[in-house]
C-alpha cells in the first residue's frame, strides 16, 4: 500500500473529527444505527484478519459473535460486571476459535469455506437447541447495561444512551484498528502476506503456515467475541437468529464489497451494507433486489472491493481484492 | 419390523440424496470448470420449479413437456447470467464469482417475491398422489421418479462430457484453462455451455421435486447449500464426487433422524462433513 | 482501466456518496397536512416475508376503513390516518431502530412489530420512547414482562393447544399422541403445551420428533413416528409446511391417524394438499377463521380483490391492531400520549366489538398485561370434505384450564 503518511494520517484525522462530533447532530434513531454498524465494524475487521490477511475464507464468524455475545450475557446474569464479561467474551470466542481452527485450516480454498460454514452452522443450532444453556429461539433478554464509568466528583459515564455507547464502540474500533495496523506492520504480518500470496513458496522459506493461519483465525475470533458483547448489553435481547449463516454471509459481503486486504475497506463495507435499506425504505422488497444488482455490479467494476479499488500496489498473484482461494 | 423400518429409511435416504445428487451436479460442474461457486445456482432451481408449474397449471401441458421446456428456459437464462455477470468475473479471485452469485441469489428470489407472492403453490402431478409398496418400502410414484430421473441424468451427462466433442473440449478447460485456450478450444462457448447444462439440471430438479415439496420464492436455499456440502464432500469438480456425495449426505440425515435424533439432523449432516474433510480434505474424489 | 470501467467506477462512487449522504427518509412517505401518522413495523423482507406482507395489507385495509368513515377524531376535529411503514428486516437490532424511528418522528403507536424476538427487543425501549404497539406473538412470556405499552392481537399456545390437547383427549377420546414440531420458539410452545395439557387430560405423548425451519422433507421422523403407533399426530408448525406436512404424513402413517395442526393451519391448506388426502384431519381455528360477521366478509373480499390472495389472521390481527390503537386515541383525546392511549384501549375494544368491527378474534377488552381478556379459538375437523366443528371455547375456564 503506497501512501503518502502525511496524506494519510491527514484524512484519517479529518474523518476521527468528524465522527466524534457526529453524535451530537444525530438524532437516536441515527445514532442506534450508528452503534450497530460500528459493532458490525469491528466485527467485519475481525472476519478482514482471516479473509484479509491470510486470504482464507471464513463463513462461521458469526457463530463466534454469537459466543462472544451468549458468554457475555451469561457471565452477567452471574453477577461479573461488564467490564469483565467483554474480555471474558473475547477470550472464550477465541478458544472456539482455536478450536475450530485447528481441524477446519486442514483445508483450503472453498472446502475451507464449506468446513467452517458447517462449524457456523452446528454453532447456531447448539445455541438454538440448548435451550437449558441458552433458553433456545426465544433468546436471552434482560441483559444488563454496562456498568457507569466513574468520573472525578461523583459524576459517571453511563451506557443507557445511544450516545454514550456510540463512544464506546468507537473506542473498541478504534482499539481494533490499532491492533491490526500493528499486526499487519510487524513481522507477523510479513509472515501473514507470504501465505496468503503463495502459501508454498512461504512453507519453502521456513514460514509455518498453519500456524499464522490459525493466529489470524483465533485473533479474529476474539475480536468477533467483543463485538459480540457489546452488541449484547447494548440491545440487551440476544436470540440465536442474530448469529446464523446468513449473517456470515452478510460479513463476508461488508469485507469482500468494502475490501478485503485493507484496514478501512470492512469499516466502508459495513457502512455500505448497513445503511443501503435505507436508501429503500418505501420498497424494501425491490430494494433487495437493487441490493443483489449492486452487490453484482460493485463486484464486476471494483474487484478489490470499495476501498481498494483506490489503492495502487502489486495485486496479488491471482489478482485483486483476495489472494489465492 | 426393525429391518422394514431401516430399509424405508436407507430409502428415503436414497430419494433425497438423489435429489441432492441432482442439484449438485450443475454446480459442480461450474465450479470444476469455472472456478465459480454459483449460489444463484438454487434460484435457477426455484425459476425451473416455477416456469413448470405456470406451464402446466396455466396452460394444462403434462408435467413431462412442461419439464423439458422449463429446462430449456433456464438454460437460457443461466447463458444470460453467464454472459452479463459471471464472464467479466472469471479471472478475479474466486471470492468475488461468489459474492455476484450471492447478489443474483438474492435479487432473483426477491424478484420471484413481488411476482408471485411467498405462498407455496403445488405442482399438480398425476404421479405424485400415488404410493407404492415394495419389500415395506413405501414411497409414491413421484419420489421413485425423482431418483429414477436423476439416475437417467446423471447417465446423460455421462456421455455428454465422455463421448462428445464439446465433452471433451469441457474437460480441457477443467484440467487446464490456459492450455485448452493455447489450442484453440473457444472458452466463452465452454463457459456458455456449461452454465446452460447446469442450469437446465437444476430446472429438471426443481421440476421433479415440485410435486413433493411444493413450489414458492425462498424454496433454493435449503438445496444450493446442501448442495455445496455435497460438492465439497464429494470433492470440487469431481461428477462421481457430487453423486457419491450427494447419496451419502441423504442417508446420514436420513439415518441420523431416524435413529439418533432429528433436532439435530442438520447438525449431523454438517458433521458427517467435517469428519470426511478431516480425513480427506479435498472431498472423496477431490483432486489435490 | 478502461473508460467504460472508470465511467462505473466514479459512477459508483457517486452512488456511494450520495447514497450515505441521503436522509433516506426524505424518499419515504411525506405528506405534509394534518393527517396522524401510524407506524407500522412489518417484516417486509427477511425470512419472515410473508407475514410482513399480510400486515402491510391488513393495516392499509383497516387505514382506509377509517379513513372512510371521516377518519380520526380527536377532540372535534377530524384527521386522516396515515401509515408510515417500517421494514425491520426481522432482525431484532432493527425493530428497535425502527421504534426510535417513530418516537422521533412524532408517532406515538404503531402496529408491530409483532414476532417473539422482535417484540422481546423492543420492550426494552418503547415505554421510554413511550410508543404503544400491538403484537400477535404468540409466546406468553413476552406478555409477561411487566411492559406496560403492549397490546396482544392473538391468543398464545395456551388457548390453542390447550384446546387440541382438550379435543384431542376428551372429545375424541384419543389416548396417544405424537409430536412432530419445528425449533423455533413456536414449535417448542407447542411441544411444551401439548404435553402439558394432553397429559392434564388423561393422554400420553409417545414421541416427538423435530424439524429446522423451511424444511420439506419429514419421511425421515415419520417413518420414526410410524413404528411407535400414535392414535394421532400433532403438528407445531407454521402454515407454509402444512401442505407437504399433511401430505407426507398419510403417505407414512395411512388414513386412520388424526393430525392436528396447529393454530396457523387453515380449511385453504386442506384443500391445497387435497380434501381426500386431509381427510380426519383437526385443526383449530381462531378468531378470524371463525367469526362470521359483515365485517369479515367484506375485508375478506377487499383483500382478494386488492391483493389477488386470501387473507389470513396475522393481516386480520394488525387490521384490528389499528382500528383499537386509533378508537383509545379518539376516547383518551391525544395521539402522542401513549399511556392515556393505553388506559382507553380496554374501552375502545369493546366498543368495536359492540360495532362488530372486529375480525381478529381478540374480544372482551384488555387484561393489564396486554392480552385479551377473551379470543374466539374452535376445534374443527374435516370430514367427508366439510369442517365440523367440535369444540368452541371464547374462555379457558370452560376446558379447565387457568
Amino acid at each position: 500500500m503506497k501512501e503518502t503518511p502525511k496524506k494519510t494520517s491527514g484524512v484519517f484525522l479529518a474523518i476521527l473529527a468528524l465522527l466524534i462530533l457526529l453524535p451530537f447532530f444525530l438524532s437516536k434513531a441515527y445514532l442506534h444505527l450508528a452503534v450497530i454498524i460500528g459493532v458490525h465494524a469491528i466485527l467485519a475487521l475481525s472476519l478482514g484478519m482471516v479473509v484479509g490477511f491470510v486470504g482464507q475464507l471464513s463463513l462461521c464468524h458469526a457463530g463466534f459473535y454469537g459466543i462472544g455475545a451468549y458468554t457475555s450475557a451469561l457471565l452477567t446474569f452471574s453477577h461479573w460486571p461488564f467490564w469483565l464479561a467483554l474480555p471474558a467474551a473475547g477470550i472464550i470466542s477465541g478458544l472456539f476459535g482455536l478450536l475450530i481452527g485447528l481441524p477446519a485450516l486442514k483445508t483450503r480454498g472453498i472446502y475451507f469455506a464449506i468446513t467452517t460454514l458447517s462449524f457456523g452452522v452446528i454453532m447456531n443450532i447448539m445455541l438454538n437447541n440448548w435451550v437449558s444453556l441458552t433458553n433456545g429461539p426465544d433468546g436471552l433478554s434482560g441483559l444488563a447495561l454496562p456498568d457507569p464509568i466513574p468520573l472525578w466528583a461523583k459524576t459517571s459515564i453511563s451506557f443507557n444512551t445511544p450516545r454514550n455507547y456510540y463512544f464506546l464502540v468507537g473506542v473498541l474500533l478504534l482499539f481494533t484498528i490499532f491492533v491490526c495496523r500493528r499486526l499487519l506492520n510487524s513481522r507477523v504480518g510479513r509472515a501473514f502476506r507470504g501465505v496468503r500470496d503463495n502459501e508454498v513458496l512461504a512453507e519453502c522459506l521456513g514460514i509455518r503456515a498453519l500456524r499464522y493461519k490459525l493466529t489470524a483465525f483465533t485473533i479474529g475470533a476474539i475480536f468477533a467475541g467483543l463485538a459480540g458483547s457489546l452488541y449484547a448489553h447494548y440491545l440487551r435481547y440476544i436470540c440465536p437468529r442474530d448469529f446464523s449463516f446468513a449473517e456470515s454471509f452478510d460479513l463476508l459481503v461488508m469485507v469482500v464489497v468494502g475490501g478485503a486486504q485493507t484496514i478501512l475497506g470492512p469499516i466502508v463495507g459495513a457502512l455500505f451494507i448497513l445503511a443501503l435499506p435505507k436508501f429503500f425504505g418505501f420498497e424494501p422488497v425491490y430494494g433487495r433486489v437493487a441490493f443483489g444488482i449492486i452487490l453484482v455490479v460493485v463486484m464486476i467494476y471494483m474487484p478489490r472491493g470499495i476501498v481498494g479499488s483506490f489503492q495502487k500496489g502489486f495485486p496479488s498473484p491471482k489478482g485483486g481484492a483476495h489472494g489465492p482461494s | 419390523m426393525e429391518a422394514a423400518i431401516l430399509l424405508q429409511q436407507v430409502a428415503n435416504g436414497l430419494v433425497i440424496g438423489s435429489i441432492y445428487a441432482m442439484v449438485a451436479l450443475g454446480l459442480t460442474l461450474i465450479f470444476g470448470i469455472l472456478h465459480i461457486g454459483n449460489f444463484a445456482h438454487g434460484q435457477l432451481y426455484m425459476l425451473g420449479a416455477f416456469a413448470t408449474y405456470w406451464l402446466v397449471s396455466l396452460w394444462g401441458w403434462n408435467i413431462w413437456s412442461s419439464m423439458f421446456v422449463a429446462m430449456g428456459l433456464t438454460a437460457l437464462l443461466g447463458m444470460v447470467l453467464e454472459r452479463i455477470a459471471f464472464r467479466p468475473v472469471r479471472s478475479a479471485p474466486h471470492i468475488n464469482g461468489l459474492i455476484v452469485a450471492l447478489g443474483l441469489f438474492i435479487a432473483l428470489e426477491n424478484i420471484a417475491f413481488i411476482l408471485w407472492g411467498g405462498d407455496e403453490r403445488t405442482l399438480p402431478s398425476p404421479y405424485a398422489t400415488k404410493m407404492i409398496t415394495l419389500l415395506s418400502i413405501s414411497l409414491t410414484i413421484q419420489r421413485l421418479l425423482v431418483f429414477a430421473v436423476s439416475i437417467l441424468l446423471i447417465f446423460l451427462l455421462y456421455l455428454f462430457i465422455q463421448k462428445t466433442k464439446m465433452g471433451k473440449a469441457i474437460r480441457a478447460v477443467a484440467q487446464d484453462p490456459e492450455v485448452a485456450r493455447l489450442m484453440g478450444i473457444p472458452i466463452h462457448r465452454v463457459s456458455s455451455t456449461v452454465f446452460a447444462v447446469s442450469s437446465a439440471l437444476a430446472a429438471a430438479a426443481g421440476a421433479m421435486v415440485g410435486p413433493i415439496f411444493c413450489v414458492f420464492p425462498s424454496m433454493g436455499l435449503i438445496p444450493i447449500l446442501k448442495a455445496f456440502v455435497v460438492i465439497v464432500l464429494g470433492g470440487m469438480g469431481s461428477i462421481p464426487g457430487a453423486i457419491f456425495g450427494g447419496f451419502i449426505l441423504g442417508v446420514a440425515e436420513s439415518l441420523g433422524a431416524g435413529y439418533i435424533s432429528s433436532e439435530y439432523k442438520d447438525a449431523f449432516a454438517f458433521a458427517a462433513l467435517i469428519l470426511v474433510l478431516m480425513v480427506r480434505p479435498t472431498g472423496l474424489f477431490g483432486k489435490e | 482501466m478502461s473508460k467504460a470501467k472508470q465511467t462505473c467506477f466514479y459512477f459508483c462512487w457517486a452512488f456511494f456518496f450520495g447514497l450515505i449522504c441521503s436522509p433516506a427518509d426524505l424518499l419515504a412517505q411525506t405528506s405534509a397536512g394534518k393527517g396522524i401518522k401510524f407506524g407500522v413495523s412489518a417484516t417486509l423482507t427477511g425470512p419472515a416475508s410473508y407475514l410482513g406482507w399480510h400486515d402491510k395489507n391488513g393495516t392499509t385495509l383497516a387505514a382506509e376503513e377509517i379513513n372512510e368513515r371521516g377518519g380520526i377524531n380527536l377532540k372535534g376535529e377530524k384527521h386522516k390516518l396515515e401509515l408510515e411503514f417500517f421494514d425491520n428486516e426481522t432482525k431484532p437490532a432493527k425493530a428497535v431502530e425502527g421504534m426510535r424511528m417513530f418516537a422521533e418522528k412524532g408517532i406515538h403507536a404503531c402496529a408491530g412489530p409483532q414476532l417473539t424476538p422482535l417484540a422481546y427487543a423492543v420492550i426494552k425501549f418503547n415505554e421510554e420512547l413511550k410508543v404503544i404497539f400491538g403484537c400477535y406473538s404468540t409466546t406468553p412470556e413476552v406478555f409477561e414482562q411487566g411492559n406496560k405499552l403492549i397490546l396482544s392481537a392473538t391468543m398464545n399456545q395456551k388457548w390453542s393447544i390447550g384446546l387440541a390437547a382438550y379435543t384431542a383427549a376428551k372429545v375424541l377420546n384419543l389416548k396417544k399422541a405424537a409430536l412432530l414440531v419445528d425449533t423455533t420458539g413456536y414449535g417448542r410452545a407447542v411441544e411444551k403445551h401439548f404435553t402439558m395439557n394432553f397429559k392434564k387430560f388423561g393422554g400420553e405423548v409417545i414421541a416427538v420428533e423435530w424439524y429446522e425451519l423451511k424444511s420439506t422433507d419429514f419421511y425421515p421422523q415419520l417413518t420414526r413416528l410410524k413404528a411407535k403407533n400414535p392414535e394421532t399426530l400433532m403438528f407445531g408448525g407454521m402454515s407454509a409446511e402444512a401442505v407437504i406436512l399433511i401430505r407426507q404424513s398419510r403417505e407414512i402413517l395411512g388414513k386412520k391417524v388424526l393430525l392436528i395442526g396447529s393454530d396457523y393451519f387453515k380449511m385453504e391448506q386442506l384443500k391445497k394438499a387435497g380434501l381426500e388426502v386431509s381427510e380426519n384431519t383437526m385443526i383449530p381455528l381462531s378468531g378470524f377463521h371463525i367469526i362470521d360477521s359483515p365485517a369479515r366478509q367484506s375485508f375478506y373480499k377487499k383483500f382478494q380483490d386488492r391483493f389477488r390472495a386470501e387473507a389470513e389472521t396475522y393481516g386480520a390481527c394488525a387490521h384490528d391492531e389499528v382500528l383499537w390503537i386509533s378508537r383509545a386515541m379518539e376516547i383518551a383525546g391525544t395521539n402522542i400520549d401513549a399511556f392515556k392511549i393505553r388506559e382507553a384501549a380496554d374501552q375502545a375494544m369493546r366498543e368495536l366489538e359492540a360495532k362488530g368491527l372486529l375480525i381478529g378474534g381478540a374480544h372482551g377488552g384488555f387484561l393489564p398485561n396486554g392480552q385479551a381478556k377473551k379470543y374466539y379459538i374452535g376445534t374443527n375437523i374435516l370430514r367427508d370434505g366439510k369442517l365440523e366443528r367440535l369444540k368452541m371455547i371464547t374462555d379457558l375456564k370452560e376446558i379447565g384450564l387457568e
